[in-house]
Order: C-alpha cells, then sequence, then structure tokens
C-alpha cells in the first residue's frame, strides 16, 4: 500500500517533468530574451579559439553577445553542452541536453529538499506539493525559456540542494559524519551557485550569514566561507568590475532599477505578465490561500502546529525571507538610496539589472509554506475538501505551466 | 447587542491595544505639527521670454530650485500673445536627484486665453536641484513673468490619512481576535467574510497597479471626482456645477449625473491624495462592497452561504461588471451594479414572503437601498431597472393587490424617492426649463451596435479595440457579453425545467428561477443586432428618445447578468439538493471558469503598457466632456477657452477683475448712456445670480455663446459679484432627502432596541 501510494508520488514527479520539458519537444532553440549571448558563449567555448577565455567568456564575446550586464557569469556550468556541441556539430543538442539535465537536475535537488524539509512527516504530500510548486512556478519557467537566462537555470537547480545541506546542518548541530557531507555540498553548491550567478550568490550567502546569526548555529559559518573562497576568481572579477573600471571599459550603463521593480498587482498575474514580471501563478495562490483560510477560518495556529524541531522554525523562517525578498522586488524599493552608498553601490544595483530576481527567490521561499499549507489541509476533517483541492492545485499548477510553455512556443520564432 | 460586547472587551485595558495607540500617537505627532506650522511659499519673479514663432521642447526656464518634501502648489505667471483656445505652451517640473517616483507630477498646460496656471506636485525627498521646464508651441509671442511655489499640508494630511486608515485596520483585527476568544464567532460567519474578502480583492487586482488602464471613460469620471472637489473648495455643498470644468465656465454634470459616491474619492484628493489613487481605492471600495452586497442578497435568497459566495463571485467577477468598471472605467454604470442584487431580493421577498407575518414589514428596505442607489449612480441603468420592475410586477398583477405587498412597494418607492429628493428635483428642474443637448439627441440609432450570440458567450476576453459596431463583428471587440459559464448555467437551467425538476423543489425558489431565467433570455436577446431596435425606434419620438438615450444595447446586459447569476444559484442551489458529487462539479466548474475567464480579463487589461497615471487634475485638461450632453444647446464648445478677463458690451469698462471657482468679483462702470452688459467666463446654467456692491441683485440672462451675461443699468458704477445659488426648492428638497436619512436610521435603531428585548 505504501509503496503503491510512493509509485503515485513518483509518477506524479514525471509528470511534473515532463511539463516543465514541453518547449524542449520543438526541437530547435527559440528566439528571445538572452539566448544569443548564451549562444556567443557557446560558440566560443565550444571553438576553444580563445586561450584563457574558458572560464570566462571573453571580451569580444560578451561585447557581441550584448552581455555586458552579466558578464561576472562563468561559463563553468557551459563547459559540458560546449563539448557537446563541439562533438556534434549542432549548437541545438548543446541546449536541449544542457535544459533537459537542468530540469532534471532540479527536479532531483527539489525533491531532495522538501523530502527532507518535511521528513519525519507520515505523509508525503507536503513534499511533493512544495516540488511541484517549484518546479511550475512561472518565474522558473519564465527564466528557462522566455528570458533565456541559462545562468539563472543553473541557480534554480542547485539553490535546493543548498538548502537541502544547509538544512542539514542547522538540524546536526554536532560535527558527525553526515554533517561534513552536508558542509561539503553546502560549500560546494554555493560555490555553484556563484559560477552561475555571482549576485545571487551574494544575496544567498548573506541571508545565509543572516540566518546564522540569528539561529546561532555556527556551522552554516562553514560553507558560507568554503563557498565564498571556491568563487574567489568571481568575486575577483567583481572586485575588478566594481573598483577598478572593469565596468566603465566595457562600457556598461550605469542605471537605476526601481522602474523596472513588481507592481503589487503584478504579484498576482496568471495568464500574461509584463515583460519580467510573471506572478505566483494560480497553483501557488491557492496553497497559500489555503493557508490563510486554514488560519482564519479553521483557527489553526499553522505554525505554531509544526514540529517543535526544525521544520517550524524553517517555515517561519521562509516566510520572513519571502517577506522581506517580495519588498525588495517592488518598485517601492528605494534601491536608489542604496546606490548613493557609494561608486561601487551604484555599479552593483546596476549589474542586478531588475528587482525581479528577489520575486523569483521569494517565490523559492513561498513554495514552503506552499506545501506546509496542503499538509494542513490534509489533516482537516473533511477529506473531500482536501481532495478537492489537491485536484484544483495540481491542475492550476499544470495548467498554468502548460499555458505558459504553449504560448512562449507560439510566439517565439525559432532561431 | 454586538456593541455591547465589544464594550465589555474593554479594549484600552489590552496591552497589545495600547501598544498600537501608543506607536499611532508617536507616529501622528510629527504629522500634527507639520500640518500646523505655516505653508512656506518660495517666489521668484524673473522673466523669461521665448523667441516668437520658434517652437521649444522641454526649455528649462528655471533651476536649481530647492524644496523639501511635500505637496506644493506651483503658480506661474505669463504673457501670452495668442487668439485661439488651445493651449500655447505645456509646463512641468523636473529632478534627476531624487529618486525615481519622487517627483510626481504631470504639469500642466497653459493657454493663450489666461495670465496664469496653477498645479500640484508631490515631492517625496529634499531637493535642490529641481527644474521647471517650459515646451512652447511657437505661435505668438510669449513670455514667463515668474512663478510662485506654495507649500501645502497635503502630504501631512495623506500620511495622517493613511496612518489613521492602518490604526483602524489593526484595531478591527486585535478586536476580531480578543472578541473571537470571548464569543467564537461561528466557522459559517468567518468563512462567508474570508471569501467575500477573496472575491472583493481578486475583482481589485487591476487597481493594485500604479496607474490606472486608459478605458475610455476614464478621464470623464476622474474630471467628475475633480468636480466634486473643486465644487467643495469653492464652497458649494452639495456640489451642483463642477466649476473648473469646461475651461473654467463650469458644467453641470453634478446636476444630470448624480455624484453621491464620489465624494469619497474627492475627500481623499482633498486630504491629498493623487487622483489616480483616489480613484483605484474608490474602485478597490466599490467592488469590495459589490461582493458583500450580492453575497448579502443570494445568501438571502438560497439560505446558504455556499451558494451565496458562488454567487457573489459569479457577479463581482462577470465579464459585464469587468467591462464596465476596468476596461471602459465606467464609474457611474459599474457603481450601479452594486445595488441591482438589492432591488432582486427586495422584489423577491415582496412576491414570495408571507404578507401577514411581521417580517415582511422589512420587505421595501432593499428595494428602497437598490433604488435610490441606482438614482444616485446611473440614472440609465435605474430606467431600464424601472422597466423591468414594471414587467415583473406584471407577471405577479396579482399580488400587488394584496393591500401588504402593495404597501411594500409604495413604501419602498417613496423611501428611495426620500432618499434621492436632493438629486431628483435639481435634475428635473433641468431637465424641463433647461434646452440642454441631452434632450436633442433622439437621432442615435443603437441596433448596429448590437451583439452576435457568439459575444454573449464568448470565455476568453482580452482588452479588444472595438465596441460591437456591426461591421467588425466578433474581432477584436470588447469584452462584450456575459460569459461562457452563465450561458452554461442557463442551459442546465433549461434542461432541469424541461426535465420537470422544478417540481420537486421550493415553489418560490423555483418561481424566482424561472422569472430569472426568461427576463435574463429576454435581455441577452434585446442586447443582440438582431433584436427590432430600429424599428422600435421609429415608432414615435418618445421612443427614439428612449432607445437613443439607450447608446449601446449591451447596456441591458447588467441586468442580464444577474438574473443569469441567479439562474446559476438556483442550479447549484438544486445540484446541492441533489448530491455530493454533482454539486461538487459544479462548484468546480464556476471555479474553473471564474478563474480563466475573469482572471484572464483582467491579466490582460493591466498587461498594456499604455497605463495611464495621472496626479494632478491639470494633467488631464478641462475640456473633455464626451458628447457635450449637459451643454446648453447651440454652445459652440471648441470656443470655450479659460478667459483672464470679463467681456464688457458697449460703453462698460471692467476692472479689478477676479475668478475664483464659481465666484467672480468685478469693478463695472456703464458710461454708455444705456444699459450695459459685461460677461463673465461661466456657462449660463439656471442658478447664477449676480449683486451690486449694495447686495441687491442684478439681472443675469445668456450671452455669447451661453455665457453668464450680467445686465448693467445705465449709468452703474460699483462692484459687481456674481454667484451660483441653489434656488430654494433645491435646499428644500435636500431637507428632505436628509429627514429621509435620519427617519430610516431611527426606524433601524427602533427596530434593533425592539430584538434585543424580545
Amino acid at each position: 500500500m505504501k509503496k503503491e501510494f510512493s509509485n503515485k508520488i513518483y509518477f506524479g514527479y514525471l509528470v511534473i517533468l515532463c511539463v516543465a520539458m514541453f518547449p524542449l519537444t520543438c526541437g530547435y532553440i527559440m528566439n528571445g530574451g538572452i539566448i544569443r549571448e548564451w549562444l556567443v558563449r557557446l560558440e566560443e567555448l565550444s571553438a576553444a579559439t580563445n586561450a584563457g577565455a574558458l572560464l570566462f567568456p571573453s571580451e569580444g564575446a560578451i561585447l557581441s553577445g550584448g552581455g555586458q550586464l552579466r558578464a561576472m557569469n562563468s561559463n563553468l556550468w557551459f563547459l559540458f553542452p560546449a563539448l557537446l556541441v563541439r562533438w556534434t556539430g549542432k549548437m541545438v543538442v548543446g541546449w536541449e541536453c544542457y535544459m533537459i539535465l537542468m530540469q532534471i537536475g532540479t527536479l532531483f535537488t527539489a525533491i531532495l529538499m522538501f523530502h527532507r524539509l518535511f521528513e519525519g512527516k507520515t505523509s508525503k504530500y507536503p513534499a511533493f506539493f512544495g516540488v511541484l510548486l517549484y518546479m511550475s512556478c512561472p518565474y522558473r519557467i519564465y527564466l528557462c525559456y522566455d528570458l533565456a537566462d541559462m545562468s539563472q537555470v543553473a541557480v534554480w537547480a542547485l539553490l535546493p540542494l543548498y538548502i537541502w545541506a544547509v538544512l542539514g546542518i542547522v538540524r546536526n548541530h554536532k560535527m558527525s559524519q553526515k554533517n561534513i557531507v552536508n558542509l561539503v555540498i553546502a560549500a560546494l553548491s554555493l560555490a555553484g551557485i556563484g559560477y552561475a550567478n555571482l549576485l545571487q550568490m551574494l544575496v544567498v550567502a548573506g541571508f545565509t550569514l543572516l540566518v546564522a546569526l540569528c539561529s546561532g548555529s555556527i556551522f552554516l559559518l562553514l560553507p558560507f566561507a568554503v563557498g565564498s573562497a571556491l568563487t574567489l576568481p568571481c568575486l575577483l572579477r567583481l572586485y575588478y568590475y566594481l573598483f577598478r573600471g572593469a565596468y566603465e571599459n566595457l562600457g556598461i550603463p550605469v542605471q537605476s532599477i526601481m522602474g523596472s521593480g513588481y507592481d503589487v498587482g503584478e504579484f498576482f498575474s496568471v495568464f500574461v505578465y509584463r515583460e519580467g514580471h510573471p506572478g505566483f501563478g494560480l497553483g501557488m495562490m491557492l496553497c497559500l490561500l489555503t493557508g490563510l483560510w486554514l488560519m482564519f477560518v479553521k483557527g489553526q495556529r499553522l505554525l505554531g502546529d509544526m514540529p517543535v524541531s526544525s521544520p517550524r522554525r524553517c517555515c517561519a523562517c521562509f516566510i520572513v525571507l519571502a517577506a522581506v525578498w517580495l519588498f525588495m522586488s517592488l518598485q517601492y524599493f528605494p534601491w536608489e538610496y542604496v546606490q548613493r552608498l557609494g561608486q561601487w553601490a551604484l555599479k552593483l544595483v546596476s549589474l542586478l539589472e531588475t528587482p525581479g530576481i528577489f520575486f523569483g527567490m521569494a517565490q523559492i521561499a513561498l513554495c514552503v509554506p506552499g506545501a506546509w499549507a496542503m499538509e494542513r489541509l490534509e489533516k482537516t476533517e473533511d477529506k473531500g475538501v482536501f481532495i478537492g483541492m489537491a485536484v484544483l492545485v495540481i491542475t492550476a499548477c499544470l495548467g498554468v505551466c502548460v499555458y505558459q510553455c504553449n504560448m512562449l512556443t507560439y510566439t517565439r520564432m525559432p532561431l | 447587542m454586538f456593541l455591547q460586547r465589544v464594550m465589555a472587551l474593554k479594549l484600552w485595558k489590552r496591552r497589545a491595544v495600547r501598544v498600537l495607540a501608543v506607536i499611532t500617537i508617536l507616529l501622528l505627532l510629527p504629522c500634527i505639527v507639520k500640518v500646523i506650522q505655516p505653508d512656506k511659499i518660495y517666489q521668484c519673479d524673473d522673466g523669461y521670454v521665448f523667441e516668437e514663432g520658434v517652437p521649444t521642447e522641454d526649455t528649462i526656464v528655471y533651476e536649481n530650485i530647492a524644496l523639501k518634501p511635500g505637496v506644493y502648489c506651483v503658480e506661474l505667471y505669463y504673457d501670452a500673445e495668442y487668439g485661439g483656445t488651445g493651449p500655447v505652451a505645456y509646463t512641468t517640473m523636473t529632478d534627476g536627484s531624487v529618486i525615481t517616483g519622487g517627483l510626481c507630477t504631470n504639469g500642466e498646460h497653459l493657454y493663450g486665453g489666461a495670465d496664469q496656471t496653477s498645479y500640484h506636485l508631490w515631492l517625496y525627498e529634499s531637493t535642490d536641484g529641481m527644474q521647471m521646464r517650459v515646451s512652447f508651441g511657437g505661435e505668438g509671442g510669449f513670455q514667463l513673468l515668474g512663478y510662485r511655489i506654495t507649500e501645502t499640508n497635503q502630504l501631512w494630511s495623506m500620511l495622517i490619512t493613511i496612518i489613521l486608515f492602518v490604526f483602524l485596520l489593526l484595531l478591527c483585527a486585535f478586536t476580531y481576535h480578543y472578541y473571537n476568544r470571548e464569543y467564537p464567532v461561528a466557522e459559517e460567519k468567518r468563512s462567508a467574510f474570508f471569501f467575500v474578502m477573496l472575491i472583493g480583492f481578486l475583482a481589485s487586482l487591476p487597481y493594485l497597479y500604479r496607474g490606472n488602464f486608459p478605458g475610455i471613460d476614464i478621464t470623464y469620471h476622474m474630471l467628475r471626482i475633480e468636480g466634486v472637489k473643486d465644487g467643495l473648495l469653492g464652497g458649494q455643498f452639495p456640489v451642483r456645477i463642477e466649476p473648473e470644468w469646461v475651461y473654467g465656465h463650469g458644467y453641470a454634470a453634478a446636476v444630470f449625473y448624480c455624484n453621491s459616491l464620489l465624494y469619497f474619492p474627492a475627500i481623499l484628493r482633498l486630504l491629498g491624495f493623487p487622483v489616480s489613487v483616489a480613484y483605484n481605492v474608490y474602485c478597490i471600495a466599490l467592488t469590495i462592497t459589490t461582493a458583500a452586497v450580492a453575497y448579502y442578497c443570494f445568501r438571502r435568497i438560497f439560505q446558504n452561504t455556499e451558494i451565496g459566495l458562488l454567487s457573489s463571485a459569479l457577479y463581482t467577477l462577470s465579464t459585464f461588471r469587468l467591462y464596465k468598471l476596468v476596461n471602459t472605467c465606467a464609474v457611474g454604470e459599474g457603481s450601479a451594479v452594486t445595488f441591482m442584487p438589492l432591488i432582486l431580493y427586495g422584489m423577491y421577498r415582496v412576491f414570495t414572503e408571507d404578507p401577514k407575518s411581521q417580517k415582511y414589514k422589512t420587505a421595501w428596505v432593499p428595494i428602497a437601498i437598490g433604488y435610490a442607489g441606482l438614482i444616485q449612480t446611473h440614472v440609465l441603468t435605474c430606467e431600464i431597472t424601472a422597466f423591468l420592475t414594471i414587467l415583473i410586477c406584471l407577471v405577479f398583477v396579482r399580488k400587488i393587490f394584496c393591500w401588504n405587498t402593495f404597501l411594500e412597494l409604495a413604501k419602498g418607492a417613496l423611501a428611495a424617492l426620500g432618499l434621492s429628493l436632493w438629486f431628483l428635483v435639481p435634475f428635473l428642474d433641468y431637465y424641463l426649463t433647461q434646452n440642454v443637448h441631452i434632450k436633442n439627441l433622439s437621432a442615435r440609432t443603437i441596433q448596429r451596435t448590437g451583439m452576435t450570440p457568439a459575444h454573449l458567450a464568448f470565455h476568453f476576453w482580452r482588452n479588444g479595440i472595438y465596441t460591437p459596431n456591426g461591421e467588425t463583428g466578433v474581432y477584436q471587440t470588447h469584452p462584450v457579453g456575459v460569459g461562457l459559464v452563465l450561458i452554461v448555467g442557463l442551459g442546465l437551467f433549461a434542461a432541469l425545467w424541461f426535465g420537470g425538476a422544478l417540481r420537486r423543489t421550493d415553489k418560490n425558489i423555483s418561481r424566482l428561477a424561472v422569472v430569472s431565467a426568461l427576463f435574463g433570455g429576454l435581455l441577452l436577446f434585446m442586447s443582440t443586432n438582431t433584436f427590432p431596435w430600429d424599428a422600435i425606434s421609429g415608432i414615435c419620438s418618445l421612443t427614439a428618445t428612449l432607445v437613443s438615450s439607450l447608446e449601446f444595447t449591451h447596456r441591458v446586459l447588467g441586468w442580464g447578468t444577474l438574473f443569469l447569476v441567479t439562474v446559476c444559484g438556483f442550479c447549484l442551489w438544486y445540484l446541492r439538493r441533489e448530491g455530493k458529487w454533482p454539486y461538487l462539479m459544479a462548484v468546480a466548474v464556476v471555479i474553473g471558469c471564474v478563474t480563466t475567464s475573469s482572471l484572464y480579463l483582467m491579466d490582460f487589461v493591466r498587461s498594456e503598457d499604455d497605463m495611464l497615471t495621472l496626479y494632478n487634475e491639470e494633467g488631464m485638461g478641462f475640456g473633455f466632456i464626451s458628447d457635450g450632453e449637459y451643454l446648453l444647446e447651440g454652445t459652440k464648445a471648441g470656443k470655450l477657452t479659460f478667459e483672464k478677463r470679463a467681456i464688457a458690451g458697449a460703453g462698460v469698462s471692467v476692472s479689478e477683475y477676479a475668478k475664483k471657482y464659481l465666484n467672480v468679483k468685478m469693478s463695472c462702470v456703464n458710461a454708455g448712456g444705456e444699459e450695459g452688459y459685461v460677461e463673465v467666463p461661466l456657462l449660463f446654467y439656471k442658478g447664477y445670480r449676480a449683486f451690486d456692491g449694495a447686495g441687491d441683485r442684478l439681472e443675469v440672462c445668456a450671452g455669447d455663446n451661453h455665457v453668464v451675461r450680467v445686465i448693467l443699468p445705465e449709468g452703474f458704477e460699483g462692484t459687481v459679484e456674481v454667484k451660483f445659488v441653489s434656488p430654494l426648492y433645491w435646499r428644500i428638497s435636500e431637507v428632505v432627502s436628509i429627514l429621509t436619512v435620519l427617519l430610516f436610521a431611527l426606524w433601524i435603531w427602533k427596530r434593533q432596541r425592539r430584538a434585543e428585548v424580545c
């Protein structure tokens, strides 16, 4: 019986994966977003003609691909697709394989994260809904296929792994063998995020530091330090950008990002979004509303009812993080005050391009309370309500994901 | 009872409430100090001369203006040699040193007929680098004479309002928390509140953006809001003539188009909120009220919370309502939609409840409030409602002969009349005595604006470009229809009816459903291009006027939607009795349809890039009057523009001319040896009076292009004051309305007292 239930869950994961890979079935690379920048990088990497430009793209590639603002992102995660391109001579093979691996990797790390987050629970529902929300997240789909930011795609695959490892560290307060593995994986995944997108690594590291200080978990400082050390080449590159004139040499524009922040209403858009601003998605909204409904109507203390150990603190922590990140993603967040801290801040905030990346991070954080709300719903007396809501959430998540993928493939020309 | 319980909670002794109160006071204090402080004035008398015939774009005329955060009134003085009616230049303030959104203003046009202009700006950060820019069209000589920037306390009054609102919100939350602990609130009630708020929130999503969707009517209704604000500032209450409209000539829109609900956004404007914010807040409040009213009515009709909520969702998120309120920004019609369920509920009670019961004596209340609401929001919808009420009364004609039933209907009608008399008397007065343009609009035919059946059942609506016009079919039309889900509901009801299911149900509810289905179907037919509107229009002048006043056939879909929601509510009610699964399936269909149709439409509405963000009224101009329905017939609107002086007749000289809103003061001398006149830039509506320095009345009449002309006797010398004075019978009607409200409140209070005693 238990195995049958597990099989259903695994089948569910397979369906989620298939839906998230819909645009790959086109068999071509879709035009749009910043895909050209990635292609230029891949071309340069696969040709390997430009010695010394292996880890980072050459200046020529940056300028021809128009990726000045993302010049600090390394090529590390593109080595494999570059090799494939070199072997097959087809760019589309590199893209397809990279995306397939990233989708599978994201699914795998998301399963790890949510199962650890809700481990010890008799039900696998919260983990399943967490993975569903994460994989079908409109912002993730937007990054994968609309913006086509291959670096951030890697971040979204690595972040759950990092959280998984950090959770392990937080829960095991002593230096055991298991914890060493957690420490190593946390440090590596943080470094991996840094090589994919340094600015996001800085945000993640900063908040990790904050969590470490708040929770008093001294072990968290270790992956932070090791991860930062491993990304030294990227950090040095950032240093040259911010303090040594490399920024100006590449002609990167100094810009205000406040205007490209979210409007409150955009959080709730479902079927259509202004450029770069997808909303929560219907599934996420349903889950969060379920949580609110349980609290307000049923009088449940959602956080209070959680196990006393880490999940309760984690869930509260993710809600706080989500709130902070959502606020930072708004067009009302005063980024221009931050930019007045100095020339380095002016450039650093410009490199963020859009506060929208904080909305993406808030989405990751919101998957946790969203999944938890579904778990609490299951515990209510009326199973019919839970089944109905579960069907609604699954339909909404997959339906909106299919819609989003279909619309993207429908409106994008092949390259 | 409720109030007694709340008092018994002794909130002021609770720690959380005390902390909240202290924080609120601490936040309020600096704002209050700022409000009390005298306003600062920054003045500059330096001139700037523009070269004649050379157009310029964004010329910086004054720079390095240093200001602290606040809301300021910028006055710019100029001298323009331009005889046209349009603007000669445009001015605004810019500042590259403040953060994005730190300086908000739309600037203002400079008109050739005036010698100064003023507009507001919102500054949220100190600056010393502000610039005043002017774009000059190049026509005639043009020079700036200086500027004056006056600080207002509106930034602080705005902050006080926000702080108090948040305080009240939190206080309500605390009160609920403690109340629920002492006297547990039933889960059903909490659920109802939660979902009504959710429906209201979802339907309000288009207003949670900066700026507004530029619907075709948005400027008109924003000008109405501004009109109420300016009218109040000009000393009118209630506001009858919007003083700044039509380039300061005053427009009688308020007399014909009641603005009682618009006092709320107008007060927000007076408190300092930009017009876009005031508009959005009003629409959100309206939407939540609609959800609550619809829930209340359908909950009472079907005696079930869930069906009340689902019906409320179907109604509040209906295609028609979204089209009216969100797409076209038709605030009047959108507001009327809020009150329609009350009339349906009232009629249901009057014709189904036992006339001998004690409860029956309150059946008139929803009718009274509903009709009063309709009269005071959208007269045209009220006319349609009256027509449908007559039809419903004909259907139940036998019941009307019951004295109690007749009494309830009469009470409802009289109460609605009493509540609306303050508006109806001036409305009828002007309509009967003034030859306004709207009375001469009987030539419009509307059949070509009718819809095809495809429109009615369309599901995935987007913004669209065209109003149905008989030429473009469904192609890119506005979302005009009732939506697929309501048509499916109608189809399901037909199946149930012909299947004989109605025989097994409650007689009253099934009768309501049948009537709703028939009327809903009729209204759907009336909205199509196959209904013989043109033939009806051709019968006589009365039918021509009535049909012409409709303007679009889709106006009947408001009631069409309401009737069809009632039909859907009945289907849900019926399926709920039949079993769990059919009911759950129906609920899923309703939720699915609302999600994929209403949210879809709202998403597309706000995905447009050209959002309209208006801060100050000047940004939208003063001239938009749609078709000029309320102008006096024959007035040439194109000739009206701002005037900096009065026009004197032969032999008359005018000095010390000053105009503020609808009040004009000037010194006149008539040395012509015969009766002379002076014309002031005010449209001559009934109610204007002129007085000399001694307070004696002077004769007024219509002058050139229907402006107010004051007749000056031979040899007249002295001051002349022109102002708008409401006739005495208007004032009496206002007193009657106030008395009706007081009587109504007294009646409710007495009933509650009696209920508590019992």
